[in-house]
């Protein structure tokens, strides 16, 4: 499932993320502004952890 | 004959009621139970404890209120140098609510269908055959005779008679009851409560990229 963010940048469009792909290092631009967005390293570990329990939880709901 | 009152009974006593509101209670619960389940996801994942409380849980942190926890993202754009006239490539670097990266979604039970089909049938039929077929046989055969000079006389004669008897009373009932009982729930995906919607609006539009003071970004 995909996130979208405003651009930083031109705040005229949404930047669509996959999770997964940003964790992994990926990065995502812009469809007006080309700019691109990737996650820091420092982020890494805390948005793993927290999509692991969001694995949990969807897991959880669709028992 | 079947009697018509007797398939209306066969209705009366029917817990409609419990069978009808019984799925769609658990339905309410079932969608209570899996926003309760986000909510605290969302409290405890995605939001630190105010400083000095010292946890997420609790009245402390309840009154405090909740910090979001932030993720540094890197955002690289391209800027034209004036004075060279060259493409250069700057890298910012912006906190993104935790919140905002996380692919909510409020799944809820958002189609509940309860179809109860109940079907009592009777018939009856009733067949009467009745024949009557007379077929006596009775044979005899008799013979005389008698000579009365050069007359002769002889007489010869049979009797037959039969008798067959046939009935046949057939009876015919049927009865059948049908009741079925269907319940399908779908869970699907919802729109996000607009309250969530509004958080994670406010923290996007808030987002101002912040110029890593490096050598080779400037």
């Amino acid at each position: 499932m995909m996130v979208s963010l405003l651009c930083p940048a031109c705040r005229a469009a949404n930047i669509l993320i996959e999770p997964m792909s940003l964790m992994q290092g990926s990065g995502f631009n812009c469809p007006t502004c080309k700019a691109q967005i990737k996650m820091g390293e420092e982020s890494v570990p805390v948005y793993q952890k927290c999509m692991q329990e969001f694995d949990v939880l969807a897991q959880k709901i669709s028992r | 004959m079947p009697d018509t009152n007797s398939i209306a009974q066969q209705f009366t006593g029917l817990p409609i009621k419990a069978l009808i509101g019984a799925p769609l209670m658990a339905a309410a619960e079932a969608n209570g139970q899996m926003a309760l389940e986000q909510v605290n996801f969302m409290l405890n994942s995605c939001f630190k404890g105010s400083a000095g409380t010292g946890g997420t849980n609790g009245k402390d942190v309840a009154a405090a209120g909740y910090e979001p926890i932030m993720i540094t993202l890197k955002l690289t754009q391209n800027v034209i140098d004036t004075k060279t006239m060259q493409n250069k490539p700057i890298t910012s670097t912006i906190e993104v609510p935790l919140l905002a990266l996380i692919p909510l979604n409020s799944l809820a039970v958002d189609n509940v269908n309860v179809n109860f089909n109940m079907e009592v049938k009777s018939s009856s039929s009733e067949d009467k055959n009745s024949s009557d077929e007379t077929d006596s046989k009775a044979s005899g055969t008799f013979s005389g005779g008698a000579n009365y000079g050069i007359f002769s006389v002889h007489v010869s004669g049979s009797i037959s008679a039969s008798s067959i008897h046939k009935s046949s009373d057939d009876k015919h009932y049927e009865k059948s009851q049908t009741a079925t009982y269907d319940i399908s729930v779908h869970a699907g995906q919802l729109p996000l409560p607009p309250g969530v919607t509004t958080i994670i609006q406010a923290y996007a539009n808030n987002i101002s990229p912040i110029q890593i003071s490096t050598g080779d970004s400037k």
